[in-house]
């Protein structure tokens, strides 16, 4: 079976850059889903946001006591999401929202050395494909 | 989760100040509760949190939402007395929609895990393939755990003008350009009114007219 690789057009360029090896095992397909981001619709997903689990509990927690960017910053830095449930990671991912996945995944396209880096580019471009379908919901 | 908080005064004191309202379903909850015995009469039951997240999802739902909202002016008001009836549809509409939104999303992943627990369908791989990226690609760990201080701590830096500077040194600014890191990419939920004239609460939250967000 083909591994599929949902990739916007200019992500898709990139990705005709790697090796013939490289690319080979590998389907793209063109992501034509799109989503208008605006700092609203960003803050409003924020304001949804309720995570459960113990690890991003006490990640919260600790955060809580930072007073210093600096300090938080570091905190942030040393966070690791090992262990934390798919529901949960999900729930971080849908506040994120797609636009900086594409960003991360133009990034990540140009440093491609070997077939699991491709692996990772295609679990974030899952990830912001389904997330994108979820967003097209307008109302019932 | 309390629509007041402590925020600071002058010196270590603490004050309760009302935090703004924002329509989101337990700030609902909140002030539906605060209906009194006679207009609970008048209005039948009262609601329950889960039927208001239902209720959230569906334009009937968000109307009734909204003329119940409407009946409590005084109370709104009270809470942030910037609070502005003509937004209120908008808000508790765009409210609704994204939590609309975020059901389909989470329920993706809950059917995949439903199906079949040990087997992971696509989307499940994938994220739990994030679990382990914090060595690999910490970028990405970094945003999910800077949109969770996001939504939790980080207000009080915002405001203060310390946002930029935690993207600073979380290296996002690096990544996303410093302007859009502190500003667009994670914005921090205000937990205070935005006041007039100034002074610690000015800092508004961005916005963009219609039409000028970024297209993904």
């Amino acid at each position: 079976m083909m591994n599929i690789l949902h990739l916007k057009p200019a992500e898709k360029e990139l990705f005709k850059k790697l090796s013939k090896e490289l690319q080979e095992g590998w389907s793209v397909e063109e992501e034509s889903q799109s989503y208008e981001e605006t700092p609203e619709k960003s803050n409003v997903r924020l304001r949804l946001l309720r995570v459960h689990d113990p690890k991003i509990a006490s990640f919260m927690d600790a955060a809580e006591k930072k007073k210093d960017a600096n300090d938080l910053a570091e905190l942030v830095l040393d966070t690791d999401l090992s262990g934390v449930s798919e529901a949960e990671i999900a729930k971080l991912f849908f506040v994120l929202g797609p636009t900086p996945l594409g960003k991360i995944i133009e990034a990540l396209m140009q440093t491609v050395s070997e077939d699991n880096d491709i692996k990772d580019i295609a679990a974030i471009a899952t990830i912001r494909h389904e997330l994108l379908s979820s967003l097209q919901i307008s109302s019932k | 989760m309390s629509i007041f908080s402590a925020a600071p005064a002058t010196g270590n004191e603490s004050i309760e100040v009302p935090r703004g309202f924002y329509p989101t379903p337990e700030a609902i909850h909140e002030v539906l509760e605060q209906a009194t015995d006679a207009d609970i009469d008048k209005k039948m039951e009262q609601m329950d949190l889960e039927r208001i997240v239902a209720e959230m999802q569906s334009v009937e739902g968000r109307e009734g939402i909204c003329a119940r909202l409407m009946e409590q002016q005084d109370t709104l008001v009270k809470i942030d007395p910037n609070f502005d009836p003509a937004l209120l549809e908008e808000q508790v509409h765009m409210v609704g929609t994204t939590l609309e939104q975020m059901k389909d999303f989470e329920f993706k992943v809950a059917e995949e895990t439903e199906k079949d627990p040990e087997k992971k369908g696509l989307l499940r791989r994938a994220l739990g393939a994030v679990g382990g990226f914090a060595k690999k690609h910490p970028v990405v760990t970094t945003l999910l755990a800077a949109s969770l201080v996001a939504g939790g701590v980080a207000s009080g830096f915002y405001m203060t003008g310390n946002w930029e500077l935690f993207m600073a040194s979380t290296g996002l600014s690096k990544w996303f350009g410093a302007a859009e890191a502190a500003g667009e990419i994670i914005t921090p939920t205000p937990s205070t009114p935005i006041l007039p004239g100034g002074g610690l609460f000015e800092v508004p939250p961005p916005t963009s007219p219609p039409g000028l967000g970024t297209v993904t």
